[in-house]
């Protein structure tokens, strides 16, 4: 009983720092970009984290993580905007939400499949959230049983299952993460002091800026493709009027079945390293589908396909950061980025995060919580109508405000020009890798991993006189070698599967 | 059959990347570069299976294209996936990235908002709009409130206007 006490005790702690003013603000202000990122399409929540990452520099660390914390589970929800109204996907995750969120839209219940999508969002983010703080804190623990080999496999097993699960191709998430390996080694060695990849840059000493990479990998490509397509019209004031719509929670009987049983999709997917985002809401979309009395109107307008697939959506934004927070193991690209944001402040994942900052990462849980509680109020019908006037604008006009904010963002941090090539650098690498199915979420997460796994795999070295057999010695090392064998491994098998399938069906 | 090129290219240049670091990382201390050594190695295996991958689809396609032209003098198949655009519009793109590298060349000697408006307005042409109507407001509440946050609120040190430095 007491381990619980003392397991929970700072959460209580942290409640009150939460309700600060300045850390509610923050929560709101992330709210509402989360929203209008979330709805504008090509603009997805981890660009949107990535582009007010630089602002949150200067910040305390609780209240650019309340920022986070709003952007993310606001943006799950605003991308079901457009995805109703303009059969247009705000985010990837928003794309199963299309298949009966549009045709009701069609049919004048625009009204209400967004109050479907937002009532079913919340109850994922809330179930989420909760699971987030049951479960983070006891699973910390866990990381005391690791020793640096141990630290060591983690990473890699983070990388590895990041670098095959987020793309299309195994092999070139692989190339990625090694890339952002290598990135995370410009710079000078901590251990030895000499200066590595620099090529005589003095700036580049001090290692290169996570900020500026990050904010130009995510930041300028969609900037880009924005500028190439030239959309010059926005969304019509008609598309906006709504006729009135049925209350959601008042007929919760008919959705609760698939609430509960698409929260536990949603989670379980997003505790799963890389494969949460556009996964879980299809995996929901799917099991709202199995479980309905009409699946044969799945596709055509059925409110549950929408309640199904935005309620496992919101359901693994909080659980893709249980193995973030607690072994530094992102669930999702999003979760990447918020815990690279996290190194930005000095904080770093694990049980040390835990024990030596409780009131942020507990007031962060607390932040995860609060803002999928507020998402009804800042995704309600007249909350919705203000925010969509961002879709009224033509979309050409957002390329150089995108460009500007990127720029003045990473200026700002260090007031260095070199940080604003690097960030244009990056962008324009990212923009080519994207468009040859290089998945970028690993390259970020290569370059945090990267100093960690490296400093690993000293210590390891150092404290067993370079024996090799030092990191295979465990049972807990031999554990996550074969879970990254297999990890690595089952792509090649499945691959091997799927063409045998195709050649007995001829 | 475009995109397997472009795949292509970009392999070769990251293989050109990648052994050019190697070199560079073999000048480090021994203890600092056994880790950089041993990440390049894997890129260039890696890198090396995609090339080759691309030029085994390639040069299949290639292949029964030039068969089905044997059979079929005529221009039956351009190949697969013809019809792949690598950009969305080239001449977008170039434009965008040229000014984009102007942009970030030019802002410590310019100054951020002049270099800034100019690039806002070059944007803005380069993606065909017209709507000064719309363009002119936008413009001044987004620079108004860049200004009100960082330079009034942050007091955060922007690149120094070189026409406002003129009239000191």
């Amino acid at each position: 009983m007491d381990t619980i006490i003392n397991l929970f005790s700072p959460l209580v702690h942290a409640l009150p720092i939460v309700f600060q003013w300045h850390n509610l603000l923050a929560v709101f202000i992330g709210m509402i970009i989360g929203i209008v990122v979330g709805a504008v399409p090509g603009i997805s929540v981890i660009n949107g984290i990535a582009l007010i990452l630089p602002f949150t520099f200067t910040l305390d660390p609780l209240v650019a993580l309340g920022m986070m914390a709003g952007i993310y589970n606001a943006g799950s929800y605003g991308g079901a905007i457009p995805a109703i109204l303009l059969r247009i996907p705000g985010t990837s995750a928003s794309v199963a939400t299309i298949l009966d969120g549009y045709p009701m839209a069609q049919r004048g219940d625009a009204a209400y499949a967004l109050k479907i999508a937002v009532i079913s969002g919340t109850f994922g983010s809330v179930f989420s959230g909760i699971v987030l703080i049951l479960f983070a804190p006891p699973l910390a623990q866990i990381s005391l049983l690791f020793g640096p080999a141990e630290y060591f496999w983690v990473a890699i097993f983070g990388l590895c299952t990041t670098a095959v699960m987020v793309g299309e191709q195994p092999i070139k998430g692989l190339f990625a993460a090694c890339l952002g390996l290598l990135l995370g080694m410009v710079g000078e060695d901590d251990t030895s002091g000499s200066v590595r990849f620099s090529f005589g840059i003095l700036e580049l000493e001090d290692h290169l800026s996570l900020v500026a990479v990050l904010t130009g990998m995510f930041g300028i490509p969609p900037a880009i493709k924005m500028c190439e397509e030239a959309i010059k019209t926005g969304m019509s004031k008609e598309a906006l009027k709504f006729k009135n719509a049925p209350s959601v929670i008042k007929e919760w009987k008919k959705y609760i079945n698939v609430w509960w049983r698409t929260s536990v999709v949603g989670v379980i997917i997003g505790i799963l390293p890389g494969a949460a985002g556009a996964v879980s809401a299809f995996v929901a979309y799917n099991e709202a589908k199995r479980v309905a009395p009409d699946p044969e109107t799945f596709g055509s307008g059925n409110p549950l396909g929408i309640a199904g697939a935005e309620c496992g959506n919101g359901a693994d934004n909080a659980a893709a950061l249980i193995p973030a927070l607690t072994l530094g193991i992102p669930g999702s690209g999003v979760a990447a980025v918020i815990m690279g944001g996290m190194l930005v402040h000095g904080l770093r994942p694990g049980l040390q995060l835990f024990q030596e900052s409780p009131d942020v990462v507990y007031g962060f849980m607390l932040q995860m919580l609060l803002t999928a509680l507020l998402l009804p109020v800042f995704g309600g019908l007249i909350a919705t109508k203000i925010f969509a006037q961002i879709l009224r604008l033509p979309r050409v006009l957002l390329v150089p405000m995108i460009f500007i904010i990127t720029t003045v963002g990473v200026y700002t941090v260090h007031n260095t020009v070199i940080d604003i090539y690097v960030m244009l650098l990056f962008g324009i690498l990212a923009y080519f890798m994207e468009k040859l199915n290089y998945p970028i979420p690993p390259v970020i997460l290569g370059m945090i991993l990267g100093p960690i796994i490296e400093q690993q795999f000293r210590l390891t070295n150092i404290i067993h006189q370079y024996n090799p057999t030092a990191f295979f010695s465990s049972y807990l090392s031999m554990i996550l070698i074969i879970l990254i064998l297999f990890v690595l491994f089952f792509p090649l098998y499945r691959a091997r599967r799927d063409k045998k399938k195709r050649m007995v069906n001829g | 059959m475009k995109m397997k090129f472009y795949e292509l290219f970009f392999g070769f240049f990251f293989i050109a990347f990648v052994i050019s670091m190697m070199f560079v990382a073999n000048g480090f201390d021994k203890e600092s570069k056994v880790f950089p050594l041993g990440i390049l190695s894997i890129m260039l295996i890696l890198l090396i299976s995609i090339v080759y991958k691309y030029l085994r689809e390639i040069l299949t396609i290639i292949k029964n294209h030039s068969r089905v032209q044997s059979i079929n003098n005529n221009n039956v198949s351009k190949g697969e996936g013809a019809d792949e655009k690598f950009f969305i519009n080239h001449n977008r793109f170039w434009l965008t990235t040229i000014f984009g590298i102007i942009y970030v060349l030019t802002m410590e000697v310019v100054g951020f908002f002049t270099s800034s408006i100019i690039f806002f307005v070059i944007l803005i042409k380069i993606g065909g709009y017209h709507n000064w109507k719309l363009i002119v407001p936008t413009m001044l509440i987004f620079f108004g409130a860049i200004y009100i946050v960082f330079v009034w609120l942050f007091e955060r040190p922007m690149p120094t206007e070189f026409f406002i430095t003129l009239f000191n």
